[in-house]
């Protein structure tokens, strides 16, 4: 298959993401196999010889992917991903609407305005920054939930660092209960069709609100990442 | 001896920066400012280790020329053809950073896509081209060539050090 010209049209569109074939995990952390060949086929079935020059560059034993190796280049992704939340202040823009958002629930009255929960958290860049900055006062549980037990490691342990009281755990956000408002980040793009709808359809039962953040796909958009990639990462 | 002192202020600007890049996207924590700071630092101190010695090394080929004045007259021309070259970038970058400071995320994206997306500027690309334009206009005497040369080589190794 040719390459397009230009270098922010070279990943299709309907290629699955990278980081959902390498970090795909089950609710309670458990990974399911890197097959490499596998993987291999799938990006190649879909035209996405960026992502497989990467998968092929990776540490292998026989047809299985090394893990560690592979979250250890997730860890980074997410650390640079990071640059781009800052870059976008996302931080206070989260903020922004949680304030607001947990004042009404307040004004409800209930448990609601007590917690938040990032909903696959990566490192918890939101719940960090929110508790670094007290931006949502005293009394605000901030919590983070991922199924990738390396990425909530690395989260805690910056947690730990800056002494943050964040709540992380390997897990799904949306089955411990009662939610208080979900967030989520960059998140929502990895759902599609019935996995999308019964992804709502679960918070209007456990949350009081959910705030959900991603990129607005454009015809500008593969031009903007594209961009920002070469501008600000590595 | 102004553009001396100009190039010398430039590669401790350059050397901090260098720092800074070197660092950017590795922290995960929300407050980088130590992180920044220390990298800055180091970079900082590290480009004027590089002058220092640039500087002892055209001190010492200076004493061993025929005509010390005409060398010191070559070092200075080179001087000021870097400093034409790389001060205007100085300032943009300086600009571009003091726009970042706007509190708007519009403001920062176009401030940052204007330093650093137009290539990744500025990048070791322009600084090889801006020494070589500098020596080829100036540099009649071969010894400072030579230590252009080596220290343009030193300072693209100050990001990689601090890393």
């Amino acid at each position: 298959m040719g390459q397009s010209f230009f270098p922010w049209s070279r990943i299709p569109s309907s290629s699955p993401e990278l980081s959902d074939l390498l970090g795909a995990f089950d609710a309670h952390g458990a990974r399911r196999p890197l097959e490499r060949a596998a993987i291999l086929a799938t990006l190649a079935s879909h035209g996405n010889d960026v992502a497989r020059r990467v998968v092929e560059g990776l540490p292998h034993v026989g047809d299985r992917l090394d893990a560690s190796a592979v979250d250890a280049q997730l860890v980074e992704a997410h650390i640079e991903l990071q640059r781009l939340s800052e870059e976008f202040d996302h931080g206070r823009r989260v903020a922004d609407v949680l304030v607001p958002l947990l004042r009404a629930a307040r004004d409800e009255g209930g448990p609601w305005a007590r917690r938040v929960s990032d909903v696959g958290c990566g490192i918890a860049y939101v719940p960090r920054y929110l508790a670094f900055h007290r931006a949502l006062g005293d009394g605000v549980t901030l919590a983070g939930r991922d199924f990738n037990p390396r990425l909530i490691h690395e989260a805690r342990a910056l947690a730990a660092e800056e002494k943050l009281d964040v709540e992380l755990a390997v897990g799904d956000a949306l089955s411990e209960g009662a939610s208080g408002v979900a967030v989520s980040t960059g998140v929502l793009h990895h759902f599609s069709g019935d996995a999308l709808r019964a992804f709502f359809a679960r918070q209007r039962e456990v949350t009081w609100a959910f705030v959900h953040f991603d990129f607005q796909p454009s015809p500008f958009a593969p031009f903007g990442a594209w961009l920002f990639h070469r501008a600000r990462f590595r | 001896m102004a553009a001396l002192s100009a190039l010398l202020v430039l590669v401790v600007f350059d050397g901090a920066f260098s720092g800074f890049r070197a660092v950017a996207g590795t922290s995960g924590r929300i407050d980088k400012r130590v992180d920044y700071a220390r990298a800055m630092g180091a970079g900082a101190v590290m480009g004027a280790c590089i002058a220092a010695m640039v500087g002892a090394g055209a001190i010492i080929l200076a004493a061993g020329t025929p005509s010390t004045p005409a060398f010191w007259q070559d070092a200075n021309l080179v001087a000021e053809r870097m400093v034409c070259f790389f001060a205007p970038m100085a300032v943009l970058v300086s600009a571009l950073l003091a726009v970042r400071a706007v509190r708007s995320v519009d403001v920062r994206s176009v401030a940052s896509t204007l330093m650093f997306g137009a290539g990744d500027a500025p990048s070791a690309r322009d600084f090889v081209a801006g020494t070589v334009w500098a020596v080829l206009g100036g540099a009649d005497h071969g010894g400072v060539a030579v230590l252009c040369a080596a220290g343009a080589a030193a300072m693209l190794a100050v990001t990689p050090c601090v890393r």
